[in-house]
């Protein structure tokens, strides 16, 4: 610790002397001739009408309504593509799909399926034009 | 009457101390915010921002502390998060080249000076460079101060202002040789 103190003290002290550091670094004129200064600004607008509005917290009120209105129209939103999910589902399950016969094709033959330790009937689904198979179980039938 | 006078009325609840405050910071917290964002709209809003939040902590404000450093250090933080929110800085300069009729022009202090080649070169440094060379060059601030402000050790403040000052430096030579 207290040579890592000294170390950064004999390099400080050797950039503030040394004349080739020194000349590899810019000036405080030549940054301050870069920086836009206070008076490039004194036309921007002002602020304190702002400022008093946010000190009061009128701001924030009109935040927290806005945030409210954002949190319905998500909400309606997701409403609204649940519905529309579930329609297009039903839809294509009536039009394009077919309920294949057990017994009919080979390939998906179930011999017994038990839910809960009962007896349960199954039943195959494939979408038209589709190699997805669904399969799904009615304990009870 | 000195900023903490100001501010002690204000902690009793007279707001209109704050606007005095508030004028005497306006420009230099603008002047900040510009060279920081570079962008007029970005530096406004995050210069309002901060002089709210300030409103709003002063009590937990230090009076054994200097209040501008204080403050620099929440205006850099507000500045900081709009450079994260939209990275403005690389968008600026496609802005200008693109909207020359729309964009914001400062006049520069030197009249043969050009403000677009001032942000070129700030342009290549960080925001923890950027302030500073600003608190360095303008108001004076020591590697001490610079490290209150950015939350951060003295030798690291002198390192952040050693880097900017040697990119700076090297610009300025790389343009003069080109000119």
């Amino acid at each position: 610790m207290f040579w890592c103190k000294l170390r950064r003290f004999f390099i400080r002290s050797h950039i503030q002397k040394c004349e080739r550091c020194m000349s590899q670094m810019a000036s405080r004129e030549e940054v301050k001739a870069l920086l836009i200064q206070e008076k490039d600004v004194e036309d921007f607008r002002d602020l304190w009408p702002a400022i008093m509005n946010g000190m009061t917290g009128k701001k924030l009120e009109k935040k927290a309504i806005h945030s409210t209105n954002r949190r319905w129209a998500f909400a309606v939103a997701g409403v609204f593509a649940i519905f529309l999910a579930g329609y297009l589902l039903f839809t294509t399950l009536s039009q394009n799909g077919t309920i294949l016969d057990q017994e009919g094709d080979a390939r998906f033959q179930i011999n017994s399926i038990r839910v809960g330790d009962e007896p349960a009937t199954p039943f195959l689904y494939q979408p038209k034009d589709s190699n997805m198979i669904l399969v799904w179980a009615e304990k009870g039938m | 009457m000195t900023d903490e006078e100001l501010l002690q009325n204000c902690l009793l609840g007279d707001a209109e101390e704050y606007h005095k405050i508030v004028k005497k910071y306006r420009t230099k917290a603008l002047a900040m915010a510009m060279n920081i964002l570079g962008n007029r709209q970005d530096a406004e809003d995050a210069s309002q921002d901060a002089f709210i939040q300030v409103y709003k902590n002063l009590k937990q404000f230090d009076f054994q502390r200097s209040f501008p450093n204080w403050f620099y250090s929440i205006l850099y933080k507000r500045c900081l998060d709009r450079v994260r929110k939209r990275s403005r800085f690389t968008m600026f300069y496609q802005k200008i080249k693109t909207e020359p009729s729309q964009s914001y022009y400062v006049q520069p202090s030197n009249p043969t000076a050009n403000i677009l080649e001032k942000h070129e070169m700030m342009e290549s440094l960080k925001p923890k460079e950027r302030i500073s060379l600003f608190l360095w060059a303008y108001e004076g601030y020591t590697s001490e101060e610079i490290g209150e402000v950015l939350k951060c050790s003295s030798s690291t403040a002198r390192v952040h202002l050693f880097k900017a000052r040697k990119k700076i430096k090297s610009l300025l030579e790389n343009e003069n040789v080109l000119v």
